[in-house]
C-alpha cells in the first residue's frame, strides 16, 4: 500500500496542472473528449432532418440506419480493450478510435444520397467510439493515483458532458446560421473532431502501468492472453462491480423514455423536453468533481449505490409527481446528481479494481455487460409497458433497483 | 527508492518538446478554423443566394377557386415554400412566405408541419395552424418528424402524423414508429393521439403494444374520417369518430387512404413488396380495387384533382427531383406531370 501511495506522488510531481491536482493527461483527455462530443452531437442532432428531408430517404431505411447506430459499438470494444493491453498501445488505439469518427464527419460529406454509403459511414463511426472509450479510460487511470480515480474520472466526464451539451446547441445556431446546409454542419464537426484529434495526439501521453511496476522491474511488462481476460472475472472485487453494474442496467431506462414518460405524468409541454436534457447534463457536469472526490474519500461503491438511490427518488417522482410542476427541477436535480454519483464512478471504483495489465481489457468488459443490460432493460421495459401500462413498468423497474441496492448493501458488509 | 527513481526518469522522458508540439497545435486549430469559418461562410452566402427570389407580394392569400392549389415547391432556392397554383394552370401564381416539410390546406385552415431540433434522442416538431392570408394562428408541438397532414373540408378538425424513431418502446430503434394527433382547429386544441381511441375489430375491442396510426383523411361530414393501422406485420383499414373516439376495421391492405370529393372511393398506397407501392382505387360501395396505370413507386398521400384524377408525388432518384403527377383512376389512362418540382398538393374544393 505504501508504494502504491508513493506512485502517486511521483506521477504528481510531474505533469500535474495546479487546477484541482489532476493530471494534465486526464486534462488533455477531457478536452479530447469535449470537442469529439461538440462534433458528435452536431451530427446526431442534424443527421435525422439531413436524411429524411434532404435527402429523401424512406422512413424505413431511416430506421435501419438507427438500428446499426445502437448495435455496432459494442462488437469491436472487447478487440480494442485486448489489443491496448496486448500491445500497452493505449493512446495509439485511443488515437484509431477518434481519428476514424473524424474521418466519417468528412465521409458524411462524400457519401451523399446513396444509402449503402451512408449506412457504412454511420457503422465506422460507431466503430470508433466503440474502439476509443476503454483506451482513454485505462490512460486516465494510469495517470492518476488509485487514491484520486473518483475526481479524475469525474473531471473527465464533466468536460464530456459540457460537449455533448454545447454540440446540438451549435448544430441549431449554424443551420439557422446558414440556412440548412447539413455540409457546412459536417465540415464544422469535422473542424471540431479535428482539433480534439490533435489535443490526443500532440499532448496526450502514454503512460507504462506505472501502479504495478513499482511491484517488478519496469522492464518486465506481462505478456498477457486472452484467456486472462475472462480470469478477470474470477477476481472478487472485479466480480463484485461488474455484478452490481450490471444489475443495476437492467433496471436502467435511457433518458428520451424515462424523459417522456415523466412528460406524460406530469403533463408539462413536449417542447421543454429538449431543455431537460439540457438541465440535466448542467447539473451532472458541476456535480462530477465534487462527487467524484466523495467517492474517493467515502467509498466508490458506496457512492455509486447512493447514486442509484438518487434514481430510484427520480423513478417515483415518475410515478406520482407529488411536488406539482416543482417536480421538473427535482427531477432534474435527481437525475443530474446519479449521473454525477455512477457514471465516472463505476469507472473509477473497476479501474482501480482491475490490475494494471488488463485494465482496457476489463473496462471494455464491463461496460460491455452495461450496454446489454440496457439493451434487455430497454425490451423488457416495452413488454411490461404494453402489457401493464407505464406506471406498473416504471414500479417494476423501481422494485428491481432496490432489490439491486440491497443486495449491494449487503455483499459490501 | 532507487526504483522510483528509474520510473520518475521514464515518465519524464515520454516528454516531446513541449514547445514543438504547441506549434504543431497552433497550425491544427488555425487550420480548422480555416476550414470550418470558410465553409461556413461559403455556405452560407451561397445559401442566402439561392433564397432571394422570392418576388412575394406580401399580404398573399390563399386561392379561394374550386381546383386552385397549394403545393410546396422543390425548386432550387424555394425548396419548401407554400407556392399556390390558379385552377386550371400548371404554373405557379404566387409563393407565400412560408416554409413547411408538408402542408395542407381546406376550409380557411392550413396545417404547416415543420422539424424543430430537439437533440439527444429527442425529435419535435410543429404543426403549424395558419389561415387563408397564411398567417400563423397557432403551433402544436409533437414528436418525431413531419410526415402527413390534413384538414377536415369544414377546416374544423386537423391530423397529422408524424415518424419517432431511436426511443420507441417495442424497438429500441430498429424500426420507425407513427404518431398520428387530431387536433382542433377552431378551439386551437389537441382532440387525442389516435392511440388513445379505441379500436374495434368484428365488434371486440382490438389492441397491441405496436399499434402505429397514419393517413387520417376527412369526409364532408367532418367527423368521420378514414386512417391506417399498422400491427404485427399487418395493414388495416378504419374508419373513426372524432366525437366518440372510436376506430373500426373496415378493410386490409388498404394503405395511407385518401377520400375523393364526392367520398364514394378512397385513394390508396398498393404495397406489392416492403417498400414498394403503386396508387390505387377502392369503390367504398363494392370494396372493388383498381390498380392505376403507373409503373413508379409512389410514398405519399394521395390527393384527389376531382372525381376522376389523382394527383401526388413522384420521385426522379436519377436526378433527386420531386415532380407532383396527375393519373386517371380508370386503371387504363396514364400519369402525367402536373406540377415539376412540386410536394404536398392541396387542392381547393
Amino acid at each position: 500500500m505504501y508504494q502504491i501511495e508513493n506512485s502517486g506522488s511521483i506521477i504528481s510531481t510531474k505533469n500535474r496542472s495546479r487546477w484541482l491536482n489532476i493530471s494534465r493527461n486526464v486534462l488533455f483527455l477531457g478536452m479530447t473528449s469535449l470537442l469529439t462530443d461538440i462534433s458528435s452531437e452536431m451530427i446526431a442532432t442534424t443527421l435525422p432532418l439531413y436524411l429524411a428531408f434532404s435527402l429523401r430517404l424512406a422512413p424505413l431505411e431511416l430506421g435501419i440506419i438507427d438500428g446499426i447506430y445502437q448495435g455496432a459499438a459494442a462488437l469491436v470494444k472487447l478487440a480494442s480493450g485486448y489489443v491496448a493491453d496486448r500491445w500497452q498501445r493505449h493512446k495509439e488505439v485511443a488515437m484509431t478510435g477518434y481519428g476514424l469518427s473524424a474521418l466519417c464527419k468528412l465521409g458524411l460529406l462524400g457519401a451523399g444520397a446513396n444509402w449503402a454509403a451512408l449506412a457504412g459511414v454511420t457503422l465506422v463511426d460507431r466503430i470508433g467510439k466503440g474502439i476509443r472509450t476503454a483506451p482513454r479510460d485505462a490512460i486516465i487511470a494510469a495517470s492518476t493515483p488509485k487514491d484520486q480515480f473518483g475526481t479524475a474520472f469525474g473531471a473527465h466526464r464533466a468536460l464530456d458532458t459540457a460537449g455533448a451539451m454545447l454540440g446540438p446547441l451549435i448544430a441549431s445556431a449554424l443551420l439557422a446560421f446558414t440556412a440548412n446546409a447539413y455540409d457546412a454542419i459536417f465540415v464544422v464537426s469535422f473542424c471540431f473532431a479535428l482539433v480534439g484529434f490533435a489535443v490526443l495526439t500532440l499532448f496526450v501521453k502514454n503512460r507504462r502501468t506505472t501502479h504495478d511496476m513499482i511491484e517488478g522491474s519496469p522492464a518486465k511488462v506481462k505478456t498477457i492472453a486472452p484467456g486472462d481476460v475472462a480470469r478477470l472475472l474470477a477476481e472478487p472485487n472485479f466480480r463484485s462491480i461488474a455484478l452490481i453494474g450490471g444489475l443495476f442496467s437492467l433496471t436502467t431506462l435511457s433518458d428520451p423514455l424515462l424523459h417522456l414518460n415523466f412528460q406524460r405524468s406530469l403533463n408539462f409541454g413536449i417542447e421543454l423536453v429538449p431543455l431537460l436534457f439540457v438541465v440535466v447534463a448542467l447539473i451532472y457536469m458541476l456535480l462530477a468533481v465534487p462527487f467524484g472526490r466523495l467517492a474517493d474519500r467515502w467509498g466508490r461503491s458506496r457512492m455509486f449505490v447512493l447514486g442509484y438511490g438518487l434514481l430510484m427518488a427520480a423513478y417515483a417522482l415518475v410515478i406520482a409527481p407529488v411536488f406539482g410542476m416543482a417536480s421538473l427541477p427535482i427531477y432534474a436535480l435527481l437525475l443530474g446528481a446519479y449521473y454525477a454519483a455512477t457514471d465516472g464512478v463505476l469507472i473509477a471504483a473497476a479501474s482501480a479494481a482491475l490490475p494494471d495489465h488488463l485494465r482496457t481489457s476489463g473496462l471494455a468488459l464491463l461496460t460491455t455487460f452495461t450496454s446489454l443490460g440496457r439493451l434487455v432493460a430497454s425490451v423488457t421495459f416495452g413488454a411490461l409497458w404494453g402489457a401493464q401500462g407505464s406506471p406498473f413498468a416504471i414500479g417494476v423497474f423501481l422494485a428491481g433497483m432496490a432489490a439491486v441496492v440491497a443486495l449491494a448493501a449487503w455483499r459490501g458488509k | 527508492m532507487q526504483k522510483n527513481k528509474s520510473i520518475s526518469k521514464k515518465v519524464a522522458g515520454a516528454d516531446e518538446p513541449a514547445s514543438k508540439n504547441t506549434w504543431i497545435f497552433g497550425g491544427v486549430v488555425c487550420m480548422a478554423l480555416l476550414i470550418g469559418g470558410g465553409y461556413l461562410g461559403w455556405a452560407a452566402m451561397r445559401q442566402t443566394a439561392r433564397q432571394t427570389p422570392a418576388q412575394t407580394p406580401s399580404g398573399i392569400s390563399a386561392p379561394t377557386q374550386p381546383g386552385s392549389l397549394l403545393a410546396l415547391s422543390q425548386k432550387e432556392g424555394e425548396e419548401n415554400q407554400v407556392k399556390i397554383i390558379a385552377a386550371g394552370k400548371n404554373a405557379e401564381s404566387g409563393i407565400a412566405q412560408l416554409g413547411c416539410n408538408r402542408v395542407y390546406f381546406a376550409g380557411g385552415n392550413g396545417l404547416c408541419l415543420v422539424p424543430q431540433g430537439g437533440g439527444q434522442g429527442v425529435q419535435l416538431m410543429f404543426a403549424r395552424l395558419f389561415d387563408s392570408n397564411f398567417e400563423i394562428k397557432h403551433s402544436f408541438v409533437s414528436e418525431g418528424l413531419p410526415s402527413r397532414a390534413r384538414v377536415s373540408p369544414n377546416g374544423r378538425y386537423g391530423a397529422f402524423t408524424s415518424f419517432v424513431t431511436g426511443h420507441n418502446y417495442e424497438s429500441v430503434g430498429s424500426t420507425a414508429s407513427t404518431k398520428t394527433v387530431i387536433v382542433d382547429l377552431q378551439n386551437k386544441a389537441a382532440i387525442a393521439d389516435l392511440e388513445q381511441f379505441t379500436v374495434l375489430r368484428d365488434g371486440k375491442v382490438f389492441k397491441a403494444v405496436d399499434f402505429n396510426f397514419w393517413g387520417v383523411t376527412f369526409a364532408n361530414d367532418n367527423n368521420t374520417f378514414y386512417a391506417t393501422l399498422n400491427t404485427a406485420g399487418e395493414i388495416f383499414l378504419l374508419k373513426g369518430d372524432v366525437s366518440s373516439k372510436t376506430l373500426n376495421v373496415i378493410g386490409k391492405d388498404i394503405e395511407c387512404p385518401s377520400l375523393s370529393p364526392d367520398n364514394s372511393k378512397i385513394a390508396y398506397k398498393k404495397r406489392l413488396k416492403p417498400g414498394d407501392w403503386r396508387p390505387a382505387v377502392l369503390d367504398l360501395a363494392t370494396m372493388q380495387s383498381t390498380v392505376l396505370n403507373e409503373q413508379r413507386n409512389i410514398d405519399d398521400q394521395i390527393e384527389w384533382l376531382d372525381n376522376t384524377r389523382v394527383i401526388y408525388e413522384i420521385v426522379d432518384r436519377s436526378q433527386n427531383r420531386k415532380h407532383i403527377v396527375a393519373t386517371p383512376i380508370d386503371g387504363r389512362g396514364e400519369a402525367s406531370i402536373l406540377l415539376h418540382d412540386a410536394i404536398s398538393p392541396a387542392v381547393v374544393r
